[in-house]
């Protein structure tokens, strides 16, 4: 866990709101590359208990339906159709927080579902409302899944999709093994399916409030973490433009084995927009003094801005977007970047 | 699958993307053990022959979606 005090965002984007001190949190916010690597370590923390939770229950559901005298018809098509149901409901949540824009509401409300439904099964007394319950914890999870993805796939967009998504897997996993052995651990020693899912409540909480953390530590995953770190690599060998900086490129052109395979078209994607000129194929006298107007726009607009308007640029799209849209939002955007960079050290 | 998904799907349908996705998935596999099921019942040859072609039918799916999703990501 990284220290509170570097890490907070302010709860609302409101200039009001800010304090003193959220300087240092703003730069960390777009600066710090592991902030999105932090992100997706705490949804897979949720999802390792979350996995425990529920993936145990799902393997015991079959017989303590059984013993509570449904039939093996019942069984199947409880599993069947919640199934079916829990995959069919996607759409519909996930276009929910697509156009709502609440993710955290609609993955909260799942995972609630999700998880509280288990324990309750404890309670259960006839066969229909355990089967009840285990709709409802299909429901769950068929509410959670789409918005939690959406936002591992913006922290993704800076790490790496496929890292991303296989460090979450892989805590996920973790959990859906450790999960049912510690259950049939608890059926071993006390042969009691009630107190089995009792015992779930327990990593169930643990879930529930490792994401309550992590939605206080990061309240807009879509505004603070789908974008790249302003960061400007230097590459040491010069381009033909005399520059010795370049963006950093979007995406790595594939290995020589990949492009080879008929599947791609060869070559790598170009990027959209030329970054911020200094590739341009000019004289170096001419680069150079795009470099001075840089310097000079960056530090007219950078200064008061980043002071006060850090909070706009945070709310506003992608980098990309604003580098070629004007010689004013470029050097404002510019400026936030170099005097977040320099009140660092 | 999910890191392909989001790299197919523009940032703020993201949601939606991942919803449709699951979707599909689920309402055909679902299908799929329905059939999988009658077929077992009926015979095991034609089960092996049916999950071998629509495995082999998901080749030339995958090829065309490559291909499309270069083609756009080569066009700006």
């Amino acid at each position: 866990m990284p220290p509170a005090s570097i890490r907070q965002e302010p709860s609302s984007y409101q200039v009001s709101e800010v304090k003193s001190e959220s300087d240092n949190s703003l730069k960390g916010r777009l600066t710090d590359p592991k902030r999105a690597t932090r992100f997706v370590v705490l949804l897979g923390i949720v999802s390792l208990f979350a996995d425990m939770t529920y993936e145990s229950a799902r393997s015991i559901t079959g017989p303590f339906l059984a013993l509570l005298g449904a039939s093996a018809t019942v069984v199947g098509i409880t599993a069947g159709l919640g199934e079916l149901i829990g995959y069919a409901l996607r759409f519909v949540s996930g276009r929910i927080a697509d156009r709502t824009g609440r993710y955290w509401a609609v993955t909260i409300f799942g995972y609630c579902l999700n998880l509280l439904a288990v324990p309750a099964l404890a309670l259960a007394g006839n066969w229909q409302l355990a089967v009840f319950l285990m709709f409802l914890e299909r429901i769950g999870k068929a509410m959670r899944n789409p918005p939690r993805d959406a936002m591992l796939s913006f922290a993704a967009s800076r790490m790496g999709r496929g890292w991303s998504f296989a460090l979450h897997e892989a805590m996920d996993q973790t959990g859906a093994t450790v999960g049912p052995l510690v259950v049939a651990a608890v059926l071993y020693l006390r042969n009691d399916y009630r107190l089995s899912f009792a015992v779930l409540l327990i990593p169930a909480l643990l879930s529930l409030a490792v994401l309550m953390a992590a939605r206080a530590r990061y309240p807009h995953p879509r505004v603070t973490l789908s974008r790249r770190p302003r960061t400007w690599i230097p590459t040491g060998t010069r381009d033909p433009s005399g520059s010795t900086w370049q963006r950093r490129p979007v995406s790595q052109p594939a290995s020589p084995i990949i492009r080879s395979l008929p599947i791609t078209s060869g070559k790598p994607a170009p990027s959209r927009r030329s970054g911020f000129r200094f590739c341009t194929p000019l004289p170096w006298g001419w680069t150079a003094w795009r470099r001075l107007r840089w310097a000079v726009s960056t530090t007219a607009w950078g200064w008061p801005l980043s002071s006060v308007r850090q909070q706009s640029l945070c709310r506003s799209r992608p980098l990309s977007s604003w580098a070629g849209s004007g010689p004013v939002l470029r050097a404002r955007s510019c400026g936030a970047s170099a005097w977040g960079h320099r009140s660092r050290s | 699958m999910k890191a392909a998904v989001a790299a197919m799907s523009p940032v703020s349908r993201r949601g939606t993307a991942f919803g449709t996705f699951n979707m599909s998935f689920g309402m055909f596999w679902f299908l799929g053990s329905a059939v999988m099921g009658v077929l077992y019942d009926h015979s095991i040859t034609a089960l092996v022959v049916f999950s071998a072609a629509v495995q082999l039918a998901s080749l030339p799916l995958l090829c065309v979606v490559i291909r499309r999703v270069a083609r756009q990501s080569s066009v700006p």
